[in-house]
């Protein structure tokens, strides 16, 4: 009984005392929820749009030249740096003949020129986007090299193009880089 | 004899500290803290843009001063996030809090804070 009293005794001094405490230790159960908007991702890689092939550069996209000029127009320009890029990653490949063709519109003279000037402006891009001069050689074929009916729209459209075909290249290290996946 | 386990002399101080008031300022305090979720939440939006994988959940004891009735002090003492300006936005939010009425005692409360992106 004497026990009893003094037990309750000190609970009820300690339940006192914790008004007179000078700092109360608590916990707070239920956890503040905090929410934000993840911030966007960093924009993709583009699909590339130029590969290096066994024999040649294969680019998914056309170079654009101003009407009847051999200006390149400016939306080309990211295109030729990929190339140039493209070029620059693939030390094996020790030349590239750049061919510029045309659809069959106009005079065969006319075209075989516009051809070789069209080229003879990418090789110059190339040249000033990094890539040594002597790894590259200007060609102009005219209308003479077709890949497509000139007698539809998307016909011509298609033989107006620039190709670039590797002309020398160091054939073992290209072996190793197309088993190793190179661009 | 009679024998008292520690859990019970802790529920009769708990039951002793909510008779003189302290429970009523530790939902005060909850209020508050939850008044401040949208400073709160741009804090943590900022945090997302330095590293957008900060989630999970942080721990902190909150110090409030007896005389003002003031949050005085954020300890942050472990979780998942260590961002220090995350840390030190949330403080300078949470530092602000006023209590409507200043408790009987210094208050040191522990909070979970849990963070959540969304989208």
């Amino acid at each position: 009984m004497r026990a009893t009293v003094s037990i309750v005794t000190v609970l009820a001094s300690l339940s006192m005392s914790a008004c007179s405490m000078t700092t109360a230790i608590l916990h707070e159960d239920s956890p503040v929820q905090v929410a934000a908007a993840r911030p966007a991702g960093p924009e993709p890689e583009p699909p590339s749009r130029v590969t290096m092939e066994a024999e040649r550069i294969r680019v998914d996209e056309k170079i654009h030249f101003e009407t009847a000029s051999a200006d390149i127009s400016s939306d080309s320009d990211s295109l030729l740096r990929e190339i140039a890029q493209v070029m620059n990653d693939n030390a094996h490949v020790r030349k590239v003949r750049i061919e510029g063709h045309t659809d069959n519109q106009g005079a065969a003279r006319y075209n075989l020129d516009l051809s070789r000037r069209r080229a003879r402006a990418v090789v110059a891009r190339l040249v000033e986007n990094g890539v040594a001069a002597e790894r590259l050689e200007a060609a102009g074929y005219g209308l003479r090299r077709p890949v497509e009916t000139n007698d539809t729209d998307a016909g011509r459209a298609a033989n107006r193009r620039v190709e670039f075909n590797i002309t020398e290249q160091d054939e073992a290290a290209a072996d190793e880089q197309t088993s190793g996946g190179a661009q | 004899m009679i024998r008292m386990s520690s859990s019970a002399i802790a529920l009769f101080i708990f039951v002793g500290a909510a008779g003189c008031g302290i429970g009523d300022a530790q939902t005060n305090l909850r209020s508050a803290v939850d008044a401040k979720r949208q400073e709160l939440n741009q804090c943590y939006a900022a945090a997302l843009t330095r590293d957008r994988d900060a989630s999970g959940t942080m721990q902190a004891y909150l110090y409030v001063d007896s005389e003002e009735g003031r949050l005085t002090e954020v300890e942050f003492v472990g979780g998942d996030v260590s961002d220090p300006a995350f840390q030190s936005c949330m403080s300078g939010s949470l530092t602000q809090v006023q209590l409507s009425e200043p408790p009987v005692a210094n208050l040191k409360v522990e909070y979970t804070f849990q963070l959540t992106p969304e989208g």
